[in-house]
């Protein structure tokens, strides 16, 4: 696989990430795919410099140019507000950034469990990306977020059998395309 | 699209009320109900098993890293406790909603973090966080239930005996606050009322009052620490960086504890061995000042530069930034941001004192009304106009008063009479004077704020001098010479205390400091001298017109075009 095919392959598993990462509030304003196609537009401009032979390293690799990009597009976006709301979210964006790298960096003591999960979680991102986009909300917010049906049913404006529902398929479709 | 059709399939509504049922179920975590909705809905097994199988599988690929980015290694166990859901995150703990069996009520329970390495001092810190708020009983203080440490069901787990208190996990439950913090109330509606403003800080000062009477400091005192309840009380948590007082402190000099826009300046200037009460009146002060302006006091582009400003700048006015303040409120707040901690209240106690005489419409005490003024001579021409036109009708008695005995002196001169009452007449007539003199907060006759100083000063020099010149004059040149002579070099002395005026109150007085002087040449130099009294008292009462009429006016013209002003 190329290099370039290699990174699209990610795009998913990026897109996931960072929403997880940023605000809530501030990941319809900031453009999460955005900051995601500038990660990978870098990343191909600079690929000489990646010194990794596996896909793990490369999602380490990329993991650390998300990071620096969503910490600027929240300081972007953030200038002109009123000085102490910015702080406070940059500050925000670089705490919870910083605990996505403990997380995943944490995982190096064992690099096959490592280099397994991170498999998994690309094909999970991958297929998501293929379900109906209000199946794969549900998911998302169930189990990304960790949110309950009804705090669901709340965010989407569906009553808990109409998100159970979406649950169900979004499950059931899932199962198939990674079966 | 696909929701659409299913909800108007019959079977497929009843299948998603089954669903829904179990997906509760499983929340739940308790595998008995999840069991029972399977009974429950017998023609159904099939979907839900499949639904809770693929549910299974997804979770173990996804509850990691849910648990990883919300940096709880799962929720804790703890006996005695039903560990509900994450509420929120501290700097030193998590704070889940837990059912507390004890007292059969859901509780918060705030658990040290196991996400990051601790030391003993972090334990230490926890422990006293947890005491402090439990030896505090104030309904404005969020109760302690009981505190404890999860240690047997962790070191039981690691068989490497390691060290024990890395593994144990102090925790307390306390009252649960359901309520937005005032950091969230000011974020959605911006700055309050002056009043409801006063209101809030004298619960919150209460409270703190009652915590430096048990000799026990916060230190860190902002909107995000005080949560305001259904009923709009406020409640102070998060003790975590609290000390008694006389306890020496864990907090190692050259470290900075609190959050740069509230927190003192001996805190920002690494002394925190040196915050006592007062350090907390100073985080008291800022809130205030946010919720009366919408802004903390002292805003810097980043970290750093804010701790420097707040160790350095005076804040901007609060009545510049919101003029429905009033002084007297202002004057507390000022207090409170003093930057030498011996200047502002010496607790919350005397501060909320201060903030129940204003609420009642009282005066405050003496301490704090020094501060009504603090600025006004400095940069505000306005407000000196302001006390201007209150007064001008008491200004223009007095010179009527002085005008009077001007003419009186006068016409005892051109007879050579009467010298006695010619000196009466003379000094008496300044008498008046010292009554205007006074501001709006002046406790007796003596000077009680800064611009009152200034004025009784040279003002008082003035008179002196008038007298000294009268004797002098007197011996060197007899009775009528030597009144004619002291008036001919007066203007010279009143155009001296004109122009230092200038300097402090508003500028056009150094031009009439100068215009007195010019007058004082031209009586020297052309006038007859018998006529110089009168020459004196005339240019008195121009000089009076001009501020009482003149400057009124203006300010009239100021006030009507800044109501054209949008």
């Amino acid at each position: 696989m190329d290099f370039d095919t290699q990174l699209d392959r990610h795009r998913p598993y990026l897109e996931m990430l960072a929403n997880m990462n940023f605000d809530r509030r501030l990941q319809g304003r900031l453009g999460v795919s955005d900051v995601v196609q500038e990660t990978l537009q870098e990343a191909h401009q600079q690929r000489e410099n990646f010194r990794g032979d596996n896909s793990a390293q490369l999602a380490g690799w990329l993991r650390q140019m998300l990071r620096n990009n969503m910490i600027d597009a929240a300081r972007r976006h953030l200038r002109g507000k009123r000085a102490v709301n910015r702080e406070r979210s940059i500050a925000a964006t670089q705490r919870s950034s910083l605990r996505l790298d403990a997380i995943l960096a944490g995982d190096d003591t064992s690099p096959s469990d490592c280099l397994m999960r991170h498999e998994q979680l690309l094909e999970v991102a991958t297929a998501m990306n293929k379900l109906p986009p209000d199946q794969a909300e549900a998911i998302r917010l169930k189990h990304l977020e960790g949110l309950s049906l009804k705090e669901i049913g709340e965010a989407m404006n569906r009553s808990t059998p109409a998100v159970a529902g979406l649950l169900h398929r979004g499950l059931k479709g899932l199962r198939e395309m990674m079966a | 699209m696909n929701d659409v059709a299913a909800s108007d399939d019959g079977h497929d509504a009843a299948l998603e009320a089954a669903l829904a049922a179990m997906e509760s179920a499983l929340e739940s975590s308790d595998p008995d109900k999840a069991d029972e909705v399977l009974r429950q809905f017998p023609d159904l097994t099939l979907e839900l098993e499949e639904y809770r199988a693929n549910r299974a599988e997804l979770e173990s690929i996804t509850q990691p890293l849910r648990e990883a980015a919300s940096g709880v290694a799962g929720p804790p166990e703890i006996e005695g406790y039903r560990v509900l859901q994450l509420h929120d995150e501290g700097g030193m703990g998590f704070i889940y909603r837990a059912h507390y069996e004890r007292l059969n009520q859901v509780v918060a329970l705030k658990v040290m973090r196991d996400d990051r390495p601790v030391c003993e001092d972090d334990i230490r810190r926890f422990r006293r966080e947890a005491r402090c708020a439990s030896d505090l009983d104030h309904p404005s203080i969020i109760s302690v239930y009981d505190i404890g440490s999860d240690a047997n069901d962790h070191t039981a787990g690691d068989s490497s005996g390691g060290n024990q208190l890395q593994q144990a996990r102090p925790f307390y439950a306390m009252e649960l606050v359901m309520g937005e913090s005032l950091k969230e109330r000011l974020e959605n509606q911006g700055k309050f009322d002056p009043h409801d403003a006063a209101e809030m800080m004298l619960a919150i000062a209460e409270a703190m009052g009652c915590a430096h009477r048990e000799q026990i400091v916060h230190r860190d005192l902002k909107p995000a620490n005080i949560l305001i309840d259904r009923h709009d009380h406020p409640r102070i948590i998060d003790f975590g960086l609290a000390r008694a007082a006389a306890e020496p402190d864990i907090v190692e000099p050259g470290t900075f504890v609190g959050t740069p826009f509230y927190c003192s300046p001996e805190q920002a200037d690494f002394r925190p061995h040196q915050a006592g009460p007062p350090a907390d009146v100073y985080s008291l002060g800022a809130i205030l000042y946010e919720m009366l302006t919408g802004q903390p006091p002292l805003l810097g582009a980043n970290y750093e530069e804010t701790l420097a400003k707040v160790c350095q700048q005076q804040p901007p006015q609060v009545s510049q930034l919101e003029p429905r303040v009033k002084p007297t409120l202002a004057a507390i707040c000022t207090r409170c941001l003093q930057k030498n901690p011996a200047d502002r209240y010496p607790n919350a106690y005397e501060l909320a004192e201060d903030l129940r005489r204003f609420l009642n419409g009282k005066k405050l005490s003496p301490l704090t009304a020094r501060f009504q003024h603090w600025h006004w001579p400095w940069n505000s021409d306005e407000a000196y106009r302001e006390r201007i036109s209150q007064i001008g009708g008491t200004l223009l008695l007095f010179q009527a008063v002085y005008l009077v005995s001007l003419i009186g002196v006068q016409l005892l001169l051109v007879y050579e009479m009467l010298e006695p009452l010619a000196w009466l007449l003379a000094l008496g007539g300044l008498v008046p004077l010292f009554f205007n003199l006074r501001t709006d907060d002046s406790q007796g006759l003596w000077a009680s704020n800064r611009p009152e100083r200034l004025l009784w000063s040279i003002w008082t020099a003035v008179v002196m001098s008038h007298l000294l010149l009268l004797a002098a004059m007197r011996i060197r040149f007899g009775y009528v010479m030597g009144f004619h002579s002291t008036y001919a070099v007066l203007p010279f002395v009143a155009g001296v205390a004109f122009f230092v005026m200038g300097a402090s109150f508003w500028r056009t007085n150094m031009l009439w400091g100068l215009l007195w002087m010019l007058l004082g040449v031209v009586v020297v130099a052309v006038v007859p001298i018998p006529w110089s009294p009168i020459c004196f008292a005339a240019f008195c009462t121009l000089a009076i017109f001009n501020l009482v009429f003149v400057q009124a006016k203006r300010r009239k013209e100021v006030a009507e075009f800044a109501k054209i002003q949008p």
